[in-house]
C-alpha cells in the first residue's frame, strides 16, 4: 500500500497536483484580408480553375490555424496519429502542431494523384522526410518516421504547386492549434510562470508571459496587428 | 522506330562528349575556386579521399557546395542532410552502406557523378562509404527500413499491358508523360527539395536511370522514392496495387526503353530507298524500315555563352537516299513545344538557380531549334571545319531549323552565331512534327548543290562528315546556349550509280 502511494505520488500525483491548463484565443485585428485566389493550372475537371488561399483563415477576427506552444518547458510527448488531408487540391489543415514521435496519416479525398513532400527545414535547406505518391480517391499512408524531430515541416504537392502547409513538429506535449474560434487549449502545463508562443506562417509569431496555477485553466489572449497581414500581402506582390 | 543496339551509350563518342562536358565545368569551376566558402572535412579515415576526388563537388564541408557545384542541376548531393535519391529504404530514410557503396561504385549515368570503380579501389570506395556517413548526424539517427521486395513475376505480353495498366492508375503519365518521354503536364513546375528546376526521367532512356537500368532497379525506384526530388514513394497500400502489379510496371517502364543501349559510334549508315520517292514528311512509314543511330548530346560548353545544364541529351538520327536526294531524319525528346506559355515557371527557376550564367541574360523562352553542320567540300584530304558551324578560319555549310516560326534553311557559317543563308540554294526541304514530347524532324536536299564551291555534295565516295546542335527553347537555351556532338559520318553506299 505505502509502495502504491509512492508510486503514485512519482508517477502521476506531482502532474495532476502542480499543472494547470492554459486557454488562450488568437485574433487578427482589422478586417479579415480578402483571400488569395490561387491560379489552378492542372487537373481543373476536379480542382476547379482556381482555388481559395488559406494562408490567413480568419472568422469574425478569430484566427484559425495558428500554433501556440510552452517555451522552454521539458516534457514527454505521448505519440498519436495526426491527419494531414488533401481535399479539394488544397492541404487540410493547412498548419497545425504535432509531437515528435507522432504518426502521421495522409490521405487523398481528391479524385487526381497528389502527393504529399514532407521537407524538413534544416538552416536554408530543406531534407525529404518522405513523399507518396497517392493516386486517387481513398489513397491514404500512415508513416512514423517523418515527424520523428523537432521543426519546421514544409508540405507540399509536386504534382500541385500551389498546394501547401506546415507542420510544427514540438520534442514536449505543450502545444495546441487553434480552431474556428481563434481557440487553443494546452493541457497539464507545470504551474508557475512561462512564455507562450504563437506561430503562424505568414503573420509571424507573437510571444507573452503568463503564470499557469496548479489545477486552473489560465486565460491568454494573443493579437496579430493588422499590419502583419497587410505586409505578408505587399511581400507576395 | 528501329534501333540497331550494340554498344553502350558513352562507349566511344557520348563517353567523348560526357568527358569533354565534365573536365569543362572543372576547368570553368577552378576560376570561381577562389570564392568557395572555406569549410572543413571531417577528421577520419577516408578524408584524404574525400578532399581529393569528392569535394570538387560536395564540398569541404559536404554541403553539395563545391567549386563545380553551381554548374549543376540539380546540384551535387547535400551529404549534411543525409538524403540520397538510391536507396533500398524508404521514403525519408537514410541509404544503407550497400545503397551508397553502389552509388558510389556505379556513379549517376548522364549526371557529372561519374562511377568511381575505374578510379578508386574496392577497398577505398568502402571506406568512402563510411566517411560520407561523418557529415548527417541523421546516420546517427534510428537504422533504415530496408524494403521487403515480392519476386519479380516472369514477363510476358500480359504482363505489359498490365504494367500500362497501372502506369495510368498511379497517373505516372502526370510527369512522365503519356509515353515516358518527360513530358507530363506537372514538369513545368517541378523542383527538387533546393526549389531548383528538375526535369522528370524520360523513360525511354534507360541507361541514364540514376539507379540502374534494369526492372529491378526501376521496381525499387518507385517503391522508395527519389528522396529529395518530387519522385514519390508509391506503396501497394496506398495505391491499391499488388507488389506483382508493382512488378508490372516496372517490365512496362523497362519495355518503354531499347532492349540494349544504343550503338553510339560514329558511323550512321544510310539506307537507299530502291521503290518510290524519298518520304516527305518524319512520320512516314517508310522510316520505320530505316536504322536509327543515337547521338548523344551534351551542353554546349566550347565557346561563350556556355551551357552546362541542357535539357536534349541526345538525337536519334536516320538517313536514307534515293538516286536524287538525301533525307536525314532526326528525333529527339523535349518537353516542350517552345515557346509554350506553361513554362514561364520553369525558365524563370532556371535563371535563377544559374545565377553566374555567361551573359547576356536570359529574358525570354526562344524557340526549338537544330543546327546540323557539314564541311562545305567533303574530300579524302579535307579539314573539317570546327563543329560548331565552322569558324573565321574555316566556315561550313549548316542546315537550321527553328520551330517558331517552323522555318529552315541553309547557309555559310562562320561558327553558328555567324550565318549567311545560302546565295546559291538548294531547295532544302524539311517538315517538322512534335507530339507526346518528342520532335521528328526531316530535312531533304539533292545530292548535287547548284554550286559546289558554297555547298558539299552528297554521295560521293566518301562518308559525309555532320556534327549535330540541338536546342530548347523553354530552357532557357537561346544563342549558342544548347547541346551538342562532336563529328559523325554518314555512309552513303551509292553503289557506284553517280560517280
Amino acid at each position: 500500500m505505502r509502495l502504491a502511494s509512492v508510486l503514485l505520488l512519482v508517477n502521476v500525483g506531482p502532474a495532476l497536483a502542480q499543472t494547470g491548463s492554459i486557454s488562450g484565443t488568437v485574433s487578427l485585428e482589422g478586417p479579415a484580408p480578402a483571400a488569395k485566389m490561387l491560379a489552378v493550372t492542372k487537373n481543373q475537371e476536379v480542382c476547379g480553375t482556381s482555388v481559395r488561399s488559406r494562408d490567413i483563415v480568419v472568422t469574425g477576427g478569430k484566427l484559425e490555424y495558428a500554433v501556440a506552444s510552452v517555451e522552454g518547458v521539458k516534457g514527454t510527448v505521448k505519440p498519436k496519429s495526426v491527419l494531414l488531408s488533401n481535399t479539394k487540391c488544397m492541404f487540410e489543415p493547412p498548419y497545425m502542431g504535432a509531437g515528435a514521435g507522432d504518426t502521421i496519416v495522409v490521405d487523398n479525398q481528391d479524385a487526381v494523384l497528389h502527393n504529399t513532400h514532407l521537407g524538413l527545414q534544416l538552416g536554408a535547406r530543406v531534407r525529404t522526410m518522405g513523399n507518396w505518391g497517392l493516386s486517387d480517391k481513398g489513397s491514404s499512408i500512415r508513416a512514423e518516421g517523418p515527424l520523428r524531430l523537432a521543426g519546421n515541416l514544409d508540405v507540399g504537392c509536386d504534382a500541385h504547386p500551389w498546394m501547401s502547409a506546415r507542420i510544427t513538429v514540438f520534442d514536449h506535449p505543450y502545444f495546441g492549434t487553434s480552431d474556428q474560434a481563434g481557440h487553443f487549449e494546452i493541457k497539464d502545463v507545470p504551474a508557475g510562470p512561462h512564455t507562450v508562443k504563437v506561430r503562424h506562417p505568414v503573420l509571424g509569431d507573437l510571444e507573452q508571459t503568463v503564470t499557469v496555477k496548479a489545477g486552473a485553466a489560465t486565460a491568454v489572449t494573443f493579437s496579430f496587428p493588422a499590419a502583419r497581414a497587410a505586409n505578408a500581402a505587399k511581400t507576395d506582390e | 522506330m528501329s534501333i540497331s543496339c550494340s554498344r553502350r551509350v558513352g562507349g566511344s563518342a557520348g563517353r567523348r562528349v560526357a568527358s569533354f562536358v565534365a573536365a569543362t565545368i572543372l576547368l570553368a569551376a577552378t576560376a570561381r575556386a577562389q570564392a568557395a566558402k572555406p569549410a572543413t572535412a571531417p577528421e577520419g579515415p577516408g578524408k584524404t579521399l574525400y578532399v581529393k576526388w569528392c569535394s570538387g563537388c560536395h564540398g569541404d564541408g559536404g554541403a553539395g557546395d563545391g567549386y563545380a557545384a553551381s554548374y549543376m542541376i540539380p546540384r551535387p548531393r547535400d551529404l549534411t542532410l543525409g538524403n540520397f535519391y538510391i536507396r533500398s529504404t524508404k521514403t525519408g530514410d537514410v541509404p544503407t552502406d550497400a545503397d551508397l557503396r553502389r552509388t558510389i561504385t556505379d556513379g549517376f549515368p548522364g549526371t557529372a557523378m561519374s562511377g568511381w570503380k575505374t578510379a578508386l579501389s574496392t577497398a577505398q570506395i568502402d571506406t568512402l562509404v563510411q566517411y560520407v556517413k561523418k557529415f548527417s548526424p541523421f546516420f546517427s539517427g534510428p537504422a533504415p527500413t530496408v524494403l521487403a521486395a515480392g519476386p519479380e513475376p516472369a514477363p510476358n505480353s500480359e504482363g505489359l499491358v498490365e504494367g500500362r495498366r497501372v502506369y495510368e492508375q498511379l497517373k505516372c503519365f502526370e510527369c512522365h508523360g503519356q509515353k515516358g518521354y518527360g513530358d507530363g503536364t506537372s514538369v513545368p513546375t517541378l523542383m527538387d527539395d533546393q526549389k531548383m528546376p528538375i526535369f522528370s526521367a524520360d523513360l525511354s532512356k534507360n541507361w541514364t536511370f540514376r539507379g540502374g537500368p534494369t526492372v529491378a532497379d526501376i521496381y525499387r525506384g518507385f517503391r522508395t522514392g527519389l528522396n529529395g526530388t518530387p519522385m514519390p514513394a508509391y506503396t501497394a497500400e496506398a495505391n491499391n496495387v499488388n507488389d506483382e502489379q508493382l512488378w508490372r510496371l516496372a517490365q512496362y517502364v523497362r519495355s518503354l526503353a531499347p532492349a540494349a543501349p544504343p550503338d553510339t559510334s560514329s558511323m550512321i549508315h544510310a539506307t537507299m530507298k530502291m521503290d518510290g520517292p524519298l518520304p516527305a514528311t518524319p512520320d512516314d512509314k517508310a522510316w520505320d524500315e530505316v536504322p536509327a543511330h543515337y547521338v548523344p548530346l551534351g551542353g554546349q560548353v566550347a565557346i561563350k555563352p556556355r551551357w552546362f545544364t541542357p535539357s536534349i541529351d541526345g538525337v536519334w538520327v536516320q538517313a536514307m537516299y534515293d538516286m536524287k536526294k538525301l533525307a536525314l531524319k532526326l528525333t529527339w525528346h523535349d518537353a516542350s513545344r517552345s515557346p509554350d506559355t506553361t513554362f514561364a515557371p520553369w525558365i524563370k527557376k532556371v535563371v535563377e538557380t544559374l545565377d553566374h550564367a555567361d551573359p547576356p541574360p536570359i529574358t525570354a523562352q526562344g524557340p526549338d531549334r537544330i543546327a546540323i553542320t557539314f564541311p562545305v567540300k567533303i574530300a579524302a584530304d579535307s579539314l573539317r571545319p570546327f563543329f560548331l558551324g565552322g569558324n573565321s578560319v574555316r566556315s561550313a555549310y549548316v542546315w537550321r531549323w527553328s520551330s517558331s516560326p517552323d522555318t529552315a534553311e541553309e547557309g555559310t557559317t562562320r561558327g553558328l552565331a555567324r550565318f549567311t543563308p545560302l546565295a546559291a540554294k538548294n531547295g532544302l526541304g524539311h517538315s517538322a512534327r512534335y507530339q507526346d514530347g518528342e520532335w521528328q524532324l526531316q530535312f531533304t536536299r539533292a545530292l548535287l548543290p547548284v554550286d559546289s564551291t558554297t555547298a558539299p555534295t552528297f554521295g560521293g565516295d566518301l562518308p559525309v562528315p555532320v556534327a549535330f546542335f540541338a536546342a530548347d527553347g523553354s530552357n532557357g537555351e537561346i544563342g549558342m546556349r544548347g547541346s551538342m556532338s562532336g563529328w559523325y559520318t554518314i555512309m552513303i553506299h551509292m553503289m557506284g550509280a553517280t560517280q
